[in-house]
């Protein structure tokens, strides 16, 4: 047995203005730095138990968020100027229950930060929404 | 790449592309800028400011299909996204923006994202082949070479429809 278990760390590219980058996350998902340190420049932020670790030195990033509410989100977040590089959208259909409650569907929507990292939101939605 | 509209598309059927995902904000400020308007609807304060709308300004253009929808309200009483007739409508736009796939205008996700608002609001049509199972689990980060059976699908279903694949040919 390897003892391997649940994701701690994520790195994410922090681009050229870390101050940019971790304002748009702060501003547009809601997600405020957990720790910064200066030097060497790097920050986190938590989503659910994982850090996100933003640094340079990196190539960008996608990550995967899970969203409640993902078409409201898509539609303030719109009015409000924020580009989205795809609109929320059915990805998976989850008829066996493999990843949660059989019949669920999983839909996505996508953006990117200014270091040019992907953002997944991601909602499952039950089968009577379909 | 040529655009996707070409400018003598009435709101109507611009509305639908846009509300069925073959079209983004972007194309309606184009369409709009190359579309010569009925005399019906040229002053439409909502019309204008689709040719007012500096595609650069984001908060701007996102308002784009909320004007569009206003000037169809306004204009186009009668249009129903969800009759026959705009089904059919759905449909060739459908076939048409799937078409382009094979010219390498568009990547898998442009495709897929269509599927869910044609299976609500035409009740799964037949014409959607078996587009749903060719796009599982694609997002926006599929590539053409990740999705290669995705043309053969789309091959399938421009056959089964009775569209010429060849780039260029009329649909």
């Amino acid at each position: 047995m390897s003892g391997i278990g649940a994701v701690r760390q994520v790195a994410l590219s922090a681009g050229r203005h870390l101050d940019s980058t971790l304002a748009f996350w702060r501003d547009v998902l809601g997600m405020g730095v957990h720790a910064r340190y200066d030097p060497p420049g790097i920050a986190f932020i938590m989503a659910g138990d994982v850090r996100l670790l933003f640094t340079d030195g990196i190539p960008a990033g996608t990550v995967y968020l899970d969203i409640t509410g993902l078409e409201a989100f898509h539609a303030e977040a719109k009015a409000a100027g924020v580009p989205f590089t795809a609109p929320p959208a059915l990805v998976h259909r989850d008829t066996e229950g493999t990843f949660g409650p059989p019949g669920e569907s999983e839909w996505m929507a996508f953006l990117k930060d200014p270091a040019g990292n992907t953002i997944g939101l991601v909602e499952r939605h039950p089968p009577q929404e379909e | 790449m040529k655009p996707f509209l070409e400018g003598h598309e009435d709101p109507v059927t611009v509305l639908l592309a846009r509300e069925m995902e073959a079209i983004t904000d972007s194309d309606i400020v184009d369409w709009a800028s190359r579309h010569t308007a009925s005399p019906t609807y040229a002053d439409d304060e909502d019309y204008l400011q689709l040719l007012r709308c500096n595609p650069r300004n984001a908060p701007a253009l996102g308002k784009t299909p909320g004007h569009l929808k206003s000037l169809v309200a306004r204009r186009f009483p009668d249009f129903n996204d969800g009759s026959a007739q705009a089904g059919e409508v759905a449909r060739k736009l459908f076939l048409r923006r799937i078409g382009t796939y094979l010219q390498g205008d568009i990547e898998p996700f442009q495709v897929c994202r269509m599927i869910s608002f044609i299976e609500q609001k035409y009740n799964f049509p037949p014409w959607l082949g078996d587009l749903y199972n060719a796009c599982d689990w694609m997002d926006e980060g599929t590539t053409r070479e990740q999705a290669s059976h995705l043309a053969e699908a789309i091959e399938q279903i421009l056959s089964d429809n009775g569209e010429s694949r060849l780039p260029g040919a009329p649909v």
